[in-house]
């Protein structure tokens, strides 16, 4: 039986703190390892203009960053969460969370300079193998500081940067990043959109000029050690006309029994005729709260495809959106979630059609087991603008026992009469069939039920490269585990 | 000026979305407010109803009589519901005893705002057929609100024809309780410029291999509003349920405003849902194969209209009911223009 959500009052009972949470047994070694914090700076709990504007002093930041952070906690106080959607975050306390935590070091641009334990935290991750292997560069934060960024020569001799965006607002960038810094996430768009203008830190910005195509991917991967803390890394992408990127963003965190806290916000300009790729296999640990915002704008004749797996996480808001300014841009959005025992993971999409011609398709899948709750999300909007747009939304479910949940909440808003939407949805679990005939083949009732959800997720999985599929299908093995009776 | 109060959580979801959608509820203007001391205590007071608690207590203080319709084991009968009126609403429960057969006519030809309750609970193994014509006046605004309980092999089908109003508000909300229970709600509405039309459809599906279909189509002019949510909720126990959600909107406009959240929520592993929507205009190609056959793009949707309004003559016909013809061929004039209408007169 799945070990169940605590509220306030069975934390009192049990004598926790405010904001712990039951955790699940998950074999996860290989995420579930934490470092001392020795020497470590970390700030009190809490949110407080001191705070805020100690963290902008310790990154030495210009004005306009300030003022923007001080606006955005007022904004974050003066905001309410909805109270009639979504799951709760009632085990969230912000009096029990430290927005920053970092160890004490630089940012390095060779693994050698790194600190052996941190290090020692991304070998064990496999990214500097994967920078190695076939990554055009890689941005590796932890806690609440970028550690190491580098890139290959090759792709600094095309003019591209990938930089931290602290780095890069201290010099010839700092313009371009005031001109598209929280424009298309500003701080009103909701709480946590409002906090993360407040204490964001850390994050990669990344540059590609136009016509220039990278040919191996950049990633970014974010590791938060510390327990009872947040991390509010900002990543802005700019992708000039005709230019073409890859962009792999991974993250995990070892289990605690208080929550910890993820509010970082992700924008991408992609110029005309530009395609950028987003990729992320998300593996937060499950006492996470995971309140990211992620926003595309496409132009002319732009593609934005979205990637992304959802897998961590206690409770997850996750809905990449993608607005289609330019006539003729597209977008793409593959997904899964994998929502297991004491898991609410909302997660879909949205995509706002504002010009001719526009296109966008959506499929997801999602899965629950042991308890977990999965609530796919999404929204089509088109606007009197979007003529001859067409959309296609398909989202599947499938449930692997009788004692988890599946909703399915997609919502339209059509204003053109030229425009074509299309949804579908199912729900279902494993049919006895499919599992006999495997069985009957001689696999065994636990490796019939991880075939069949692996080739569930197959659509998803393919679209990634290879390691991350196998990275994906790893994490799906390790759901599975247990998952009979 | 007279007073007027506003209802302001009418056909709300039972799951929501974002707010700034604008999906999640409706809001009403009604003559007077619901009084909060009148209180209900029919057995049907438990029947959940699709447009709300609100809407329930203004029906319930503007209606003139609270009207109970029995049809005994093994009996059929049909009864008629008419809501002509103006500034009041009509409140009917109807039990449907074991193994009986009703047929219900509900005719909403009312003008300003005025009202519609209805609720039904049927034994075992009864079935209900509903039938609602929606041909109020130009400036009526309807609120309908439906409420329907299914016990053990009961089945229950519901079919709306809405055609002329200035905003209607229907709420239905069906629970299939009962183990083998079904239930049908077909939607054919035909939306026109300037007027909003909200559904609110809540199929609850609780009892063993209970079956639910809901199938919405209909066209939408320049300058309508529709609002469709649209839930199917597969409750825990309902194990070997099936269910299926359907909705088609022609954009026979430039501008309009569709919104839809079909939705199923799902606390039942042993289940099968599904969902689709198909929302778009005649295609080119069709139109084009249309034109070459002497029909300009607004005759082809006309034919569209002309569909709708031939399906509800029909049903009409079939009940046998002349008040609901005569409404139908009223509405008929308005919509399709008093040539295409005689046509549908001589053609019974």
């Amino acid at each position: 039986m799945a070990e169940s959500i605590t509220n306030a009052a069975e934390d009192a009972r049990k004598g926790r703190t405010a904001g712990s949470v039951d955790v699940t047994e998950v074999d996860r070694r290989l995420y579930d390892f934490t470092m001392p914090e020795d020497g470590y700076e970390r700030y009190e709990d809490g949110l407080t203009p001191e705070i805020v504007r100690s963290i902008s002093a310790k990154k030495d930041e210009p004005d306009w960053m300030l003022d923007l952070r001080l606006r955005s906690l007022a904004i974050y106080h003066e905001l309410e969460m909805p109270t009639n959607w979504g799951p709760s975050i009632d085990g969230l306390d912000m009096d029990h969370i430290s927005t920053y935590v970092a160890p004490k070091t630089k940012q390095a641009a060779s693994w050698d300079d790194v600190p052996e334990e941190i290090k020692d935290t991304f070998e064990r991750l496999g990214i500097p193998k994967a920078e190695r292997s076939y990554l055009a560069g890689v941005g590796a934060q932890y806690d609440s500081e970028l550690v190491y960024h580098n890139m290959q020569d090759t792709a600094a001799k095309m003019g591209v940067v990938y930089s931290g965006i602290e780095e890069a607002l201290h010099g010839e960038y700092e313009g371009l990043i005031h001109d598209h810094f929280m424009r298309l996430v500003p701080p009103r768009d909701h709480k946590f959109a409002a906090l993360h203008g407040a204490v964001w830190s850390g994050g990669s910005f990344v540059f590609v000029p136009r016509g220039v195509k990278v040919e191996f991917p950049l990633q970014s991967y974010f590791r938060l050690n510390a327990a009872g803390a947040g991390q509010f890394e900002h990543t802005l992408i700019i992708v000039e006309e005709g230019a073409d990127l890859h962009f792999i963003e991974g993250c995990s965190a070892p289990k605690y029994n208080v929550a910890n806290l993820h509010a970082g916000c992700v924008e991408l300009f992609v110029g005309k005729g530009a395609r950028l790729r987003y990729s992320t296999i998300e593996n937060w640990s499950k006492n996470m709260y995971n309140l990211n915002t992620k926003r595309a704008r496409v132009e002319e004749d732009g593609v934005m495809e979205w990637v992304s797996g959802s897998f961590g996480s206690h409770v997850g808001y996750l809905y990449p959106t993608t607005e289609l300014v330019g006539a003729r841009s597209s977008a793409e959005f593959t997904g899964i979630t994998f929502a297991g025992a004491t898991q609410e993971l909302d997660t879909g999409c949205k995509v706002i059609m504002g010009a001719p011609d526009t296109r966008a398709a959506v499929s997801t899948k999602s899965l629950s087991k042991g308890g977990g709750t999965s609530i796919f999300r999404s929204s089509v909007m088109v606007t009197p603008r979007a003529e001859r747009a067409v959309a296609t939304v398909s989202c599947a479910s499938l449930m692997l026992d009788d004692i988890s949940r599946s909703d399915t909440i997609p919502a339209m808003d059509v204003r053109c009469g030229s425009a074509s939407v299309g949804h579908e949805a199912t729900i279902g679990r494993i049919s006895d069939d499919t599992l006999s005939y495997l069985m009957s083949r001689g696999v065994s009732e636990e490796e019939a039920r991880t075939m069949v959800v692996n080739g569930f997720a197959n659509p998803i999985s393919k679209e990634l490269p290879l390691e991350y599929a196998v990275e994906m299908n790893n994490l799906i093995k390790l759901e599975m585990e247990g998952a009979i009776g | 000026m007279a007073e007027t109060y506003t209802l302001k959580h009418v056909n709300v979801p039972p799951a929501q979305t974002w707010n700034y959608l604008k999906i999640n509820e409706m809001q009403l203007t009604v003559p007077t407010a619901p009084q909060t001391d009148v209180i209900d205590v029919s057995p049907f007071a438990d029947i959940e109803t699709g447009a709300g608690a609100e809407a329930s207590a203004w029906l319930l203080a503007s209606a003139e009589e609270h009207n109970l319709h029995m049809v005994s084991a093994g009996e059929t009968k049909t009864v008629l519901v008419v809501a002509c009126g103006c500034k009041q609403a009509v409140f009917h429960d109807v039990l449907v005893g074991k193994s009986a057969n009703a047929k219900i006519a509900v005719l909403a030809t009312g003008k300003e705002t005025y009202g519609i309750q209805l609720r039904v609970s049927l034994d075992e193994g009864a079935h209900a057929q509903v039938e609602l014509f929606v041909a109020g006046g130009d400036d009526s605004v309807l609120l309908c609100n439906e409420g329907y309980r299914l016990a053990d092999d009961a089945s229950l089908e519901v079919n709306h024809h809405v055609l002329t109003f200035s905003t209607a508000a229907l709420g239905t909300c069906i629970a299939c309780d009962g183990a083998n229970s079904t239930a049908e709600l077909t939607c054919r509405n035909l939306v026109a410029g300037g007027t909003t039309l909200d559904m609110n459809y809540l199929l609850r599906q609780r009892g063993r291999l209970s079956r639910s279909h809901i199938d919405v189509s209909g066209v939408l002019a320049e300058g309508s509003n529709k609002n469709l949510c649209d839930t199917i909720d597969l409750i825990r126990g309902c194990k070997g349920a099936k269910a299926l959600e359907n909705e088609v909107v022609l954009l026979a406009g430039e501008r309009m405003v569709n919104k839809s959240l079909p939705t199923i929520l799902c606390d039942e592993d042993d289940v099968a849902g599904n969902h689709g929507a198909t929302i778009g205009s005649v295609a080119p190609e069709q139109l084009e194969y249309l034109a070459e056959r002497g029909l300009t793009p607004d005759e082809v949707t006309d034919l569209f209209r002309r569909s709708v309004v031939e399906d509800a003559l029909a049903h009409a016909r079939a009940l046998g009911q002349t008040r609901a013809v005569a409404a139908v061929l009223a509405a008929s004039e308005r919509i399709l223009g008093p040539e295409a209408t005689a046509e549908l007169r001589e053609n019974a």
